[in-house]
């Protein structure tokens, strides 16, 4: 992996994104906010199982959780989550509908069905904030908008809660080995997409993003938080190292292709023998489909239990044999290279065709989490390479 | 020459004859290998053997001796060797497609081990020198005792320089030195909390479980991936919905399908995205078969398992006490 | 539970994934393993406002067993039913079988693209179908039988294993009566009775040799019929983009969203299931 050797500069890219302090919290406020607000919302942030040392998005309620004495649980901002947030709007199962087969009273031979919405629990109602996303997580939730939320055919369920959130995106201090956004036209701070976009401080969090709709939040609370113009100089001092230091950090893989190019090579190389090659070790499980921030494949299931069940989705991976087995036994894709190559295909080529953007966004969960090491960034370079075309811009 | 060394020459010599031989590789990952599949001389320099090779390789031997014609080669720790002895004793796969290529062993680090102590920090690089390693995560640097990482198995191991069976034998050039433990002393120290305890432990670790079947693809005796029942819809067995209490069910399937069939390489905890400390349901059903039928798994090629098999007496089953 | 109130308001008409409570009306054997069903949404309105173009599909449910995609093989021009052809492969399509008459289905259609028509006015057409692949073939040949005055010669060729294993085998006796199209028939191996054309349709398509100019050619089967047939068609030297077949992959949401039909960058619930060869051919990824 080669140094970023793109020199941006820190100065463009914070003037690019027009990034200025718009408000500061010192750490200790956090919590106090959080409390205030929590009348009506509920809170989702980064919470750490000190016990196993695991980060996945929890609600934040549980950091005050004492009952329980085996664990103990705390707000880690810095590291990336083991899962992605995506189940906070595409939750692992979700109900449909219910339905109950009912003797019709009227003719003694007939059976009729009823359809019942289910059972919609508080936390479903309630506005939520997400906190502490990070922006290549935000980057998956706008390309969910993307699939779930665009067109005439949009998706309800995922709509319903992608309305009542509000994300707070926090800006990566840290930049990880298995990291590389900009790869895949991100950066660690990019807050284009979320609500309001904050930077980690020593002492202190900044707010460099505030959407007009959201404002609300601050304004209701300004007693905790520094006005514009009372922002003392060290701060900005603070976010300017902060940034240029990740962006030095970043690894520039994929060659500086563009994602054109890379769905290009993609299409080129896709009946060659660069799959059956790459793919001999991987053992077809679902662990990097799950914990990718972007993807979105469910199954539809009935459940029936004597005469009522209910229709739920749950998460599918592309990578199970049965994903595309027929009633007739006929699968189409029924080798493990196949199945793989779609996944690639669908996350570099496919969405790139349909949306122009690539379904990727750099967070490497998928690299950390492979029990047999499969790494994307390896094969996705490897396509690149064999397609001789595609110059390694790097070198120039 | 090195272990390493002589691996190499020794794979040189039988790559003629073999279709591919499954090793390790070095992996982009600190303190990580990945798995590696020589067909031709030239990639044989990318071999590595050293104490990171935590992999069980035998998860390859059932479908590669499916897929190709003629005879696979695997590396294996004799630790990794009873799955094979396993499979063959079950009639899973024909013993004479696989040449088992088996390395002395001198212990293999248990990285899961590492990640919880540096609490969720990302281990950015690793360093072994002697008898210590040290982690630098970008943030924080840390230093352990290798004695304290090792892979909870290798405590107990007694076969580390004998495997059961093998085609070749290489020695480990660095003895095997690892203070040993009771077979199976966690689990006796997990047994003695009370019985909500324990329960409250499953709820607990299972509430993260996303059911990506990563425990069931990497184990190499499960070999029914590809029409597991846990996802069929006739019969239909389990829900697919993705719950926590699916998720124990699942495991216990698990548990039933392995028992007296498990020789306990701990794949299936390695591998688990949310850490869910599984094989300890494994260890715990190879105990209670141990006490039922004096069978542990994956020791000689030609036993009968006792699950496989009927007997019409019992010696541990007193019928008279089941009614 | 008050609807109304509720936030997820989501048995709505705006919910995609609801279906729409269908009554099964007839039940006709076609075959020993396939049955075509004919259903009534239970909402009037809507059944009286039901459009569908010929070669959208529907995911017909059994509530418990499943839902599976089905095409809607009635004429398009009428509002009095909807029909589909299941054949016996799997649970949902054995919880279909098991219907009577009068039982609640569910439904979600239309879904998917349909024939282009329109671009095929003033040609000659070609249907090619075997075995239940007869189906989606139908709803364009009411078509275009009631639209008789826009196309020229209209030829359909069909082949089933045996004749017991023809479809819509009323619809075949009056078409063949008809002056509007020239029918062929053909099964597999001769038999006792039958004195029409004997052997595979690709065979039989490749004896009869239909000339490609100004044909339009729609082949829909099995895969590997439809394997064949294209090569005889290209031997034919039709052009790709004369040609279009229908797809089947397995599908579940119907409406592009669960990912899982997808061939290439192409959804079959969404730019299918019907498609020039010229536009598979065009994708990566074989859709043999």
């Amino acid at each position: 992996m080669t140094k970023n050797n793109r020199n941006i500069g820190n100065k463009d890219f914070m003037e690019k994104q027009k990034i200025k302090i718009i408000s500061i919290i010192k750490k200790n406020n956090l919590f106090l906010f959080f409390n205030k607000i929590s009348e009506k919302l509920d809170i989702y942030l980064p919470v750490q199982d000190l016990k196993n040392g695991i980060i996945d998005f929890m609600d934040w309620r549980c950091i005050d959780n004492h009952e329980n004495n085996n664990t103990e649980f705390v707000m880690n901002l810095g590291e990336k989550t083991k899962k992605s947030p995506k189940f906070l709007l595409f939750p692992s199962s979700e109900s449909l509908f219910e339905f109950e087969y009912k003797k019709n009273l009227d003719k003694a031979d007939m059976v009729d069905i009823e359809l019942k919405s289910s059972n919609i629990s508080d936390s479903n109602t309630r506005k939520k904030i997400i906190f502490g996303i990070k922006p290549c997580d935000m980057a998956a939730i706008k390309m969910f908008d993307l699939v779930f939320g665009t067109g005439e055919k949009r998706d309800t369920y995922y709509l319903d809660k992608r309305n009542y959130s509000i994300f707070i995106s926090v800006g990566c201090s840290k930049i990880h080995p298995d990291c590389f956004c900009t790869s895949v036209g991100g950066h660690p701070f990019n807050f284009e997409h979320s609500d309001i976009g904050i930077v980690e401080l020593k002492e202190a969090y900044a707010i460099v993003k505030l959407n007009e709709d959201v404002k609300w939040l601050i304004e209701e609370n300004k007693d905790l938080f520094e006005k514009e113009s009372s922002i003392d100089e060290k701060y900005y001092i603070e976010l300017n190292k902060i940034i240029s230091g990740s962006e030095e950090k970043m690894p520039c893989i994929y060659r500086n292709a563009s994602p054109a190019e890379i769905s290009d090579s993609m299409e080129k190389s896709f009946n060659t023998e660069i799959w059956k090659k790459n793919t001999k070790k991987c053992i077809s499980c679902a662990a990097c489909t799950y914990v990718c921030p972007t993807c979105v494949c469910f199954n539809i299931c009935d459940e029936i239990e004597n005469l009522s069940g209910e229709r739920f989705r749950c998460w599918d991976y592309c990578m199970n044999y049965y994903y595309t087995l027929e009633a007739s036994g006929h699968n189409p894709r029924s080798e493990i290279y196949q199945r793989y190559r779609n996944k690639i295909n669908c996350k570099y080529n496919y969405y790139y065709k349909r949306s122009k953007n690539i379904y990727c966004v750099g967070c490497g969960r998928c690299v950390e989490v492979c029990p047999v090491g499969m790494d994307i960034r390896e094969i996705v370079s490897s396509v690149l390479e064999s397609d001789k075309k595609v110059p390694d811009k790097v070198k120039e | 020459m090195g272990t390493e060394e002589r691996l190499k020459e020794k794979i040189g010599n039988l790559i003629d004859d073999l279709k591919v031989i499954v090793g390790y590789t070095k992996s982009n990952i600190p303190l990580r290998v990945n798995p590696l599949f020589i067909e031709k001389k030239e990639e044989i320099d990318k071999l590595i053997f050293n104490n990171l090779c935590i992999n069980n390789l035998a998860t390859y031997s059932y479908f590669l001796s499916q897929e190709i014609d003629g005879k696979i080669g695997i590396i294996l720790k004799p630790c990794d060797v009873k799955a094979i002895v396993q499979l063959v004793a079950e009639g899973l796969i024909n013993r004479e497609k696989i040449k088992i290529i088996s390395v002395g062993c001198n212990g293999v680090i248990d990285y899961k081990k590492i990640q919880r102590k540096i609490n969720g920090l990302k281990i950015a690089s690793a360093d072994i020198t002697g008898s210590s390693i040290k982690i630098g995560t970008g943030e924080k640097d840390f230093e352990f005792n290798i004695e304290d990482i090792y892979a909870e198995k290798c405590y107990v191991c007694r076969i580390y320089d004998k495997p059961p069976i093998y085609d070749e034998y290489i020695e480990n050039d660095i003895k095997f030195n690892i203070r040993s433990k009771e077979e199976y002393e966690d689990l006796m120290e997990f047994e003695k909390l009370s019985l909500e305890e324990i329960y409250s432990f499953w709820e607990h670790e299972f509430s993260r479980c996303i059911r990506c079947y990563a425990c069931r693809n990497i184990c190499p005796l499960e070999v029914c991936r590809d029409r597991c029942i846990a996802q069929l819809d006739q019969p239909h067995w389990q829900s697919q919905k993705i719950t926590s209490s699916e998720g124990k069910f699942f495991q216990l399937i698990r548990v039933m399908h392995l028992a007296g069939r498990c020789v306990e390489c701990g794949e299936c905890e390695r591998v688990c995205p949310s850490n869910i400390p599984i094989l300890k349901l494994m260890k715990k059903m190879n105990r209670e078969i141990n006490k039922l039928f004096g069978f542990v798994p994956g020791l000689a090629i030609d036993s009968k398992p006792p699950l496989l098999t009927f007997k019409n007496i019992e010696k541990n089953i007193k019928e008279e006490e089941l009614i | 539970m008050n609807l109304k109130d509720n936030l997820n308001n989501n048995l709505d008409d705006s919910n995609l994934y609801i279906p729409e409570i269908c009554t099964v009306n007839k039940i006709t054997k076609e075959t020993p393993n396939i049955i075509s069903l004919q259903i009534i949404i239970d909402d009037r309105e809507k059944m009286q406002k039901f459009k569908f173009q010929p070669g959208q599909v529907g995911q017909l449910s059994v509530f418990g067993y499943g839902e599976s995609t089905f095409v809607i093989n009635s004429s398009p021009s009428s509002n009095d039913f909807l029909q589909f052809t299941v054949m016996k492969t799997g649970v949902t399509t054995a919880a279909i079988h098991n219907l009577s008459e009068g039982e609640k289905v569910g439904l979600r259609a239309p879904l998917g693209n349909w024939f282009p028509y329109k671009d095929m006015e003033g040609k000659n057409i070609l249907f090619v179908g075997g075995g239940i692949g007869l189906a989606p073939l139908r709803p364009l040949l009411f078509h275009m039988l009631e639209d008789r005055s826009k196309y020229n010669k209209l030829t359909l060729l069909y082949g089933a294993r045996t004749p017991d294993d023809i479809c819509f085998k009323y619809d075949i006796e009056n078409w063949e009566k008809l002056k509007d199209i020239e029918v062929f028939l053909t099964i597999d191996n001769a038999c006792y009775g039958w004195d029409k054309e004997v052997g595979l349709c690709p065979d039989v398509l490749e004896k009869l040799a239909p000339s490609p100019d100004n044909t339009i050619a729609i082949t829909c089967g099995p895969p590997v019929m439809i394997k064949y047939t294209l090569k005889v068609l290209e031997k034919l030297k039709f052009a790709d983009s004369t040609i279009y077949t229908t797809l089947e992959r397995r599908m579940k949401c119907g409406i592009g969203k669960c990912g899982r039909c997808n061939l290439g960058e192409k959804f079959v619930c969404m730019d299918g299931p019907v498609f020039s060869l010229k536009e598979l051919k065009g994708l990566c990824e074989s859709f043999i």
